[in-house]
């Protein structure tokens, strides 16, 4: 469909909020035990966190849970039982979701979609409406300026023009927010598209070259580059990166119970870590550098070959939350030809 | 007068010279972050530096180094890791350079300004929590010492969120665990940022038996955690990476710390405070306390 464009007056958001939750299940920013920002389900707007600022853990779980029950059987005497995926009872908004984990869920479905259906993959995605408030400043270890992924296929932005919200809608799903609480919305009359662009000018946004597309040509003669053993080697090899990247998607399937009862689950992998499919044969990257490189690879080459985008909406995460501060964003520069001299300066082999 | 930067490239610089050195673990820094590197001869020392965001424990490294020779960076609270790992035949202690560093106390990754530019002024209300507490800032047994030593810092009384977990009633602080352990995300940043961690198969990868079911739910991360616990039982020297490194915030190294002070009042036992010392859970002295035991 064709954009629309429509004003959110700052007062209304809180309503918005409010009366969403009669007919959805709310997801939004908020903050946990320890005070840290999570997507979670606040119980009133006092608790909702319409911020930029972003959690450590993407929105991605509500499309691919961490842990999810593909089958649970049980067997009484000579009858097993056995249920599949439990699909979400309602619908789920994401309110305030940040533009970096919104644009994620079309990259995720691409692979989802692929050759096999995933059923309760899509299944969930298609009860899930996303209504995004796009970063008004981009911060430190940001890059989406640098990668393509604009509002492609979020179902309604939020734009904060001071006094109101400009809001484009791109998806049915987005118009049915918006209808469903028609009285809360006005209609826009101005050029939106040059407000966005303004917007994003400011907020640091807009795109800059040259962008991270550009350096698939490169990395693809740069697989056997001597450099990446130096600059992966303090790789630990942990989980962080992978599980709170909003596209990563890698996924084991264990059985846990028994032969009267028990599930077979679908959890989340991952592709740096030492066991990762183990299960099959063994990890084939036998060094922590080659298991880093991969992930790096499959972003910027491997995944853009089969499905043309880039599997990364720039959010920098893993750079945020890496202990060893590993930087996705200057690795695919200086092995993608965009860049001379490698981060943290050039080193040698061990 | 040198900078504590130049002086520690000076001294790195020197070292290699005079071919001590097979590799260098220390901090660097580039695009906002300080973060570790392994140098070798000839890599660019231009960007090594020791700032408030040196948080690394870099003896993390070491086992994977092993038979070369190795200079690192070490702060005051990190060289008890060097002893308890030589304890244990992971590194060989006379391979190793340690670099000394006076330290400026590390600012809580957490509370980091956006604007770093009045970084090194802040207050111990931006500190790590060790960082509160410490008692000394030099590095102490350093084969070189970089910067001009610190004075004795005042330490501060307790540990806020240690006394407010011991002040709870058992189900509380269960609850509370059961609350902290919904967040994990079972990543294993806090296992593989440990250095005393170093286990190639850890009990976590095994699958036949499989020790640790994979769905990640509060009561197998629980199960996970008080495992690691007990293996780091009078063996965690309190560099608090564990809980600096976890992605969503939890305060694992509460646990490890316990232990620590159990270790400590029993025992009169602090992990790695001497290079003689023998790891307490291996050994046995006639007059241990046995007042506890069963
Ligand atoms: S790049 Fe960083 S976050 Fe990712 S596995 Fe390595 S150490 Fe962990
Ligand atoms: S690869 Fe890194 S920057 Fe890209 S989407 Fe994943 S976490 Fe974000
Ligand atoms: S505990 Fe002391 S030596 Fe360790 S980082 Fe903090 S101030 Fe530095
Ligand atoms: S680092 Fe945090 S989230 Fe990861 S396994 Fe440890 S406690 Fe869990």
């Amino acid at each position: 469909m064709a954009a629309e464009y429509y004003r959110l007056s700052k007062d209304k958001v809180a309503e918005l909020f409010e009366r969403a939750r009669a007919d959805y299940d709310v997801v939004a920013k908020t903050r946990d035990a320890n005070g840290n920002l999570v997507y979670g389900r606040p119980v009133s707007f006092d608790d909702v966190a319409f911020v930029d600022e972003q959690p450590p853990m993407s929105a991605k779980a509500f499309a691919l849970p961490q842990t999810e029950a593909l089958v649970r059987y049980e067997r009484e005497n000579d009858k097993i039982r056995a249920e599949g995926p439990e699909a979400p009872t309602r619908d789920i908004l994401i309110f305030g979701v940040n533009m970096c984990d919104a644009t994620a869920f079309d990259i995720i479905d691409r692979v989802f979609r692929w050759d096999y259906l995933d059923d309760p993959y899509l299944g969930r995605r298609a009860q899930t409406t996303q209504f995004a408030l796009a970063c008004a400043s981009i911060q430190q270890d940001c890059f989406c300026d640098r990668i393509s992924y604009d509002e492609d296929g979020v179902d309604a932005v939020a734009y904060d023009l001071e006094g109101s919200y400009l809001i484009k809608v791109q998806t049915e799903k987005g118009r049915t927010l918006v209808e469903r609480y028609k009285d809360l919305f006005a209609t826009e009359d101005g050029d939106a598209e040059s407000s966005i662009k303004a917007f994003k000018e400011k907020a640091g946004t807009a795109k800059k070259e040259p962008m991270l597309e550009s350096a698939k040509p490169a990395l693809e003669k740069a697989f056997e580059h001597a450099d990446w053993e130096i600059l992966a080697s303090t790789c630990i090899g942990c989980g962080v990166c992978t599980y709170v990247c909003p596209t990563c998607h890698c996924f084991d399937i264990q059985d846990e119970g028994g032969s009267s009862r028990g599930r077979r689950l679908r959890v989340w992998d991952h592709c740096t870590g030492r066991t990762f499919t183990a299960m099959a044969a063994e990890q084939p990257r036998d060094r922590q550098y080659k298991r880093y490189r991969q992930r790096l690879l499959h972003k910027f080459w491997y995944y853009p070959e089969r499905f043309g985008p880039l599997l990364c909406t720039g959010c920098g995460r893993c750079i945020t939350h890496c202990p060893v501060k590993i930087n996705i964003r200057e690795l695919v520069e200086y092995f993608g030809g965009l860049k001379d001299t490698p981060p943290g300066g050039a080193r040698h082999g061990k | 007068m040198a900078t504590i930067k130049e002086e520690l490239r000076a001294a790195v610089k020197k070292l290699f010279d005079e071919d001590r050195i097979d590799y260098f673990v220390g901090y660097v820094e580039d695009y906002g972050h300080t973060f570790p590197a392994i140098l070798a001869k000839g890599s660019d020392l231009s960007r090594l530096t020791f700032d408030r965001k040196s948080y690394n424990n870099l003896a993390d490294f070491l086992p994977e180094l092993r038979g070369s020779r190795v200079g690192l960076v070490c702060k005051q609270c990190e060289v008890r890791t060097l002893n308890v790992l030589a304890a244990e035949g992971q590194i060989e202690r006379d391979k190793l350079v340690v670099v000394g560093v006076p330290c400026p106390a590390m600012v809580d990754p957490r509370k980091l300004p956006a604007d770093e530019a009045g970084l090194d002024d802040l207050d111990e209300s931006y500190w790590q929590e060790k960082c509160r507490r410490c008692l000394e800032r030099n590095t102490p047994f350093a084969d070189v010492f970089v910067g001009e030593r610190a004075s004795t810092p005042t330490p501060a009384e307790g540990w806020p969120l240690l006394q407010e977990v011991e002040a709870m009633s058992a189900e509380e602080r269960l609850a509370w665990w059961r609350e902290q352990m919904s967040l994990c995300i079972r990543c294993y940043a806090c296992r593989l940022a440990c250095p005393l961690c170093y286990c190639h198969q850890c009990f976590v990868e095994d699958n036949k038996p499989q020790w640790l079911d994979k769905s990640v739910r509060p009561e197998n991360n629980l199960h996970y955690h008080i495992i690691r616990a007990i293996h780091l039982a009078g063996r965690c020297i309190e560099c608090q990476e564990c809980s600096r490194v976890c992605p969503v915030g939890i305060p694992v190294d509460v646990l490890n710390n316990v232990l620590a002070r159990d270790f400590a009042e029993r025992f009169g036992y602090l992990a790695g405070e001497t290079a003689e010392a023998k790891p307490a859970l291996t050994h046995y002295e006639r007059d241990d306390k046995e007042d506890f035991i069963l």
